[in-house]
């Protein structure tokens, strides 16, 4: 980061080869659309190269970058809400393209279980568990306490348990039919 | 479009970024901020016992002027903390504005209430709109001279910048205020002193609603004026 700061082209491009994947992952489990991820992606990138001189060597990068991620979603988020209150169907259309279990086809079942937390627990977890951050790190991007984190943390999990049980056994009830087929 | 489907993007955001790379320097460490904010606030704070006089300070008792003065302090200090905080994206020390304020008004004006009594002031309304006016003045100069370390800050949350900015500068009128103001009405420090704090920590919340959006608009007047030119330049 502070290569990248001094203008260094092979640092900038190192950086945003390792951080890009796990940020695009990171708007995947919050949008409804890929192109949308894709565009919030570019969004973040040039904010982070507008206020580059913003991060202080020797501070958590990650921190800094998901903040600034943090804040484009929650800005397109905000003018998509703007723009669609100035609109008026003319057709009745379905709500989703896809199913809220099924808002990624295509992707992991942790994407799917993902997509089933509330916003809050669920970039709390995706943070955690698919960039790596620490408790800390998290805290910090999110501005809020550790505590708070954890605690979002811990009633995540126990949801995804609940979730995983279910979605588990009814996979057990598939296939005992599908044997039972068979027979 | 799954992260492995992400080359495509990512090339084309990495060619963007490359084409305008140029070094920057690094913003001041939170510390350096901080004592840049609260020089600004001395600075004005001297001006203003300069140009106006001290004769709040010495019509108040001593405890009077140590408890306000000391309170008024340690706020200026965590207002200075908060601009500073709200300044750079995820910074270690940064609550929220809006709850700072609640607390530092309700302090202040405990305070206030238990150090000063009712006294009857002619012309309450003329003396306190004066007075006001004065405070706001000195809130602007600081929120005005700011501007000089604000400008290079991410401006992610330009409300919570904005409210921040706003009670640092309100802060540093109200201090000037007990210093200059004779008055030692509740009525007149509750309303007309701690009421600069709140305009201006308003004045700033709807300023930081306002003008990113007036930047953005700007910005896409302009955008289309110059594709206009172009268009016309073509054609």
């Amino acid at each position: 980061m502070t290569l990248y700061q001094q203008a260094d082209a092979v640092a900038t491009t190192v950086l945003i080869a390792a951080v890009g994947p796990a940020l695009l992952r990171y708007f995947l489990y919050h949008c409804r659309d890929r192109e949308e991820a894709a565009d919030f992606l570019q969004e973040t990138w040039l904010r982070i190269h507008r206020v580059r001189h913003t991060y202080r060597p020797g501070e958590s990068v990650l921190s800094w970058i998901y903040a600034i991620a943090r804040h484009v979603r929650v800005d397109g988020y905000r003018k998509k809400r703007r723009l669609e209150s100035h609109e008026h169907a003319t057709d009745i259309l379905p709500e989703s393209a896809c199913l809220p279990g099924l808002a990624h086809p295509g992707l992991t079942d942790f994407a799917t279980l993902v997509a089933e937390l509330p916003s809050a627990q669920r970039e709390i977890i995706t943070m955690l568990k698919v960039s790596g951050m620490s408790l800390e790190e998290v805290a910090q991007a999110t501005r809020s306490s550790v505590g708070s984190v954890k605690q979002k943390a811990h009633r995540a999990y126990e949801k995804l348990r609940a979730l995983k049980g279910k979605s588990g056994s009814q996979r057990g009830v598939q296939s005992g039919r599908d044997q039972r087929d068979d027979t | 479009m799954t992260p492995d489907e992400s080359p495509a993007v990512q090339e084309r955001i990495t060619r963007q970024i490359l084409a305008n790379l140029r070094p920057v320097s690094p913003l001041p460490r939170t510390g350096i901020l901080v004592a840049i904010l609260l020089l600004i606030a001395a600075g004005i704070v001297a001006a203003g016992a300069w140009r106006q006089g001290t004769a709040g300070v010495r019509a108040e008792s001593g405890s009077q002027s140590l408890v306000v003065l000391s309170l008024l302090a340690v706020a200026l200090v965590a207002g200075a903390m908060l601009t500073a905080g709200w300044m750079v994206p995820a910074a270690r020390y940064s609550a929220s504005p809006a709850a700072a304020l609640t607390a530092i008004v309700l302090s202040l004006l405990i305070s206030i209430g238990l150090l000063f009594r009712h006294e009857s002031a002619p012309n309450f309304l003329d003396r306190g709109i004066i007075c006001s006016s004065i405070g706001m003045a000195y809130s602007s100069s600081a929120a005005l001279l700011s501007v000089l370390i604000l400008r290079r800050a991410a401006w992610l949350s330009p409300v919570a910048l904005g409210t921040a900015t706003g009670m640092y500068a309100g802060l540093t009128a109200m201090t000037v205020q007990e210093i200059y103001c004779p008055i030692l009405s509740i009525e007149h420090i509750a309303a007309f002193h701690l009421g600069t704090v709140l305009s201006s920590a308003l004045i700033g919340t709807i300023l930081g609603l306002i003008v990113p959006h007036g930047l953005q608009q700007m910005k896409q007047i302009m955008k289309t004026k110059a594709s206009g030119i172009q268009n016309r330049q073509r054609r």
